[in-house]
């Protein structure tokens, strides 16, 4: 006779305590994180670079790469505090990750907190670090298959932003099918068109952003 | 990916309650995942059996049932939605509540005949 213990009990992924505590953490201070997910070459970091004098002296980066601290540098040159995670190898950040990055790097003065996870565009979409939003960034160099492609990044985003639009001219790429496919997955998603180079896009972004932390609260 | 995340924390919890029941082995475990986690099932019993190796759960079936998203409206009742970041029913527009979909849940766990082979 075979014995049937009836659990019927919730699992939270490993880590999840950790998210729920820094989420908690950056409510308590007033902070609203953007998780930045894309793929590698997306533009994430030129967003941020484009989006930093806007945002001075009230939001802050922290920069997950597997090696170097090239985006770190990018972003303080761009006039912002920033953080660099080196993952070594791991294919995205977790909860961890941002915990003990946080004891390094004080978050006083800001309300704004842009993580730029690891380039990929699959697993920093199963992990939820304390962020507020997650923000998939998909650039029209890519194709405009990708976001059919990723479900999932569509899926557990906000927002998509479209990056690189300024070459446009040169490229097949359809930016309304972008939009459709990651309106199938997300029907409420917010898609914004943008290019670091010519600004086009980015008030929009920056104020759409601000408009879900005066929600928050 | 995060699979192995939740496999690790099922594994944890299977031991757990393995402790009840010192003569007996892990057969089968069921499962349900909502639509939410996007959990890969083929990727989660793989996991799970590669972290199964050498513990109580060892060769143990993994049953895994895909739960849909679904709101709880006060006038329309339960309604299948397409988002959890979308509040609001589809057929009237209220606010809801999510109530299915959501988690990952461990349903049963069965255990073979103590002592009896595995």
């Amino acid at each position: 006779m075979s014995q049937i213990v009836k659990l019927e009990e919730k699992v939270k992924a490993k880590g999840w305590e950790i998210a729920e505590e820094l989420h908690g953490l950056f409510r308590e201070r007033g902070i609203f994180v953007v998780n930045l997910i894309g793929s590698p070459g997306s533009g994430k970091t030129s967003l941020l670079e484009a989006l930093a004098p806007s945002v001075r002296g009230r939001a802050a980066v922290i920069e997950g790469d597997l090696q170097t601290d090239e985006d770190k540098q990018r972003i303080e040159r761009a006039g912002l505090r920033a953080y660099q995670i080196n993952t070594v190898a791991a294919c995205h950040l977790d909860a961890g990750m941002i915990r003990n990055a946080l004891a390094r790097f004080p978050l006083e003065g800001i309300n704004l907190l842009f993580i730029e996870n690891v380039g990929n565009l699959v697993c920093p979409a199963g992990f939820e670090i304390g962020e507020d939003i997650k923000v998939a960034v998909v650039s029209v160099t890519e194709g405009d298959d990708k976001p059919a492609k990723y479900p999932k990044a569509m899926r557990v985003s906000t927002g998509l932003v479209v990056t690189k639009v300024d070459l446009l001219p040169h490229l097949e790429c359809d930016v309304e099918r972008m939009k459709r496919d990651a309106s199938a997955q997300q029907p409420n998603i917010a898609v914004f068109t943008t290019s670091a180079r010519t600004g086009e896009g980015l008030v929009d972004f920056l104020r759409w952003i601000d408009g879900l932390a005066r929600a928050r609260g | 990916m995060h699979e192995l995340s939740f496999a690790t924390q099922i594994l944890d919890r299977v031991q757990q309650e393995a402790r009840n029941f010192p003569r007996s082995k892990v057969t089968r475990v069921r499962l349900s995942a909502g639509e939410l986690l996007c959990i890969e099932n083929a990727s989660l019993t793989f996991c799970l059996e590669a972290i199964a190796a050498g513990t109580v759960m060892e060769n143990a079936e993994i049953e895994i049932a895909e739960v849909p998203l679904e709101l709880e409206c006060a006038q329309c009742g339960r309604t299948p939605v397409a988002s959890a970041l979308e509040p609001h029913c589809p057929r009237c527009g209220e606010i809801g509540t999510l109530v299915a979909g959501t988690d990952l849940i461990i349903e049963e766990i069965e255990f073979n005949e103590p002592d009896s082979e595995a």
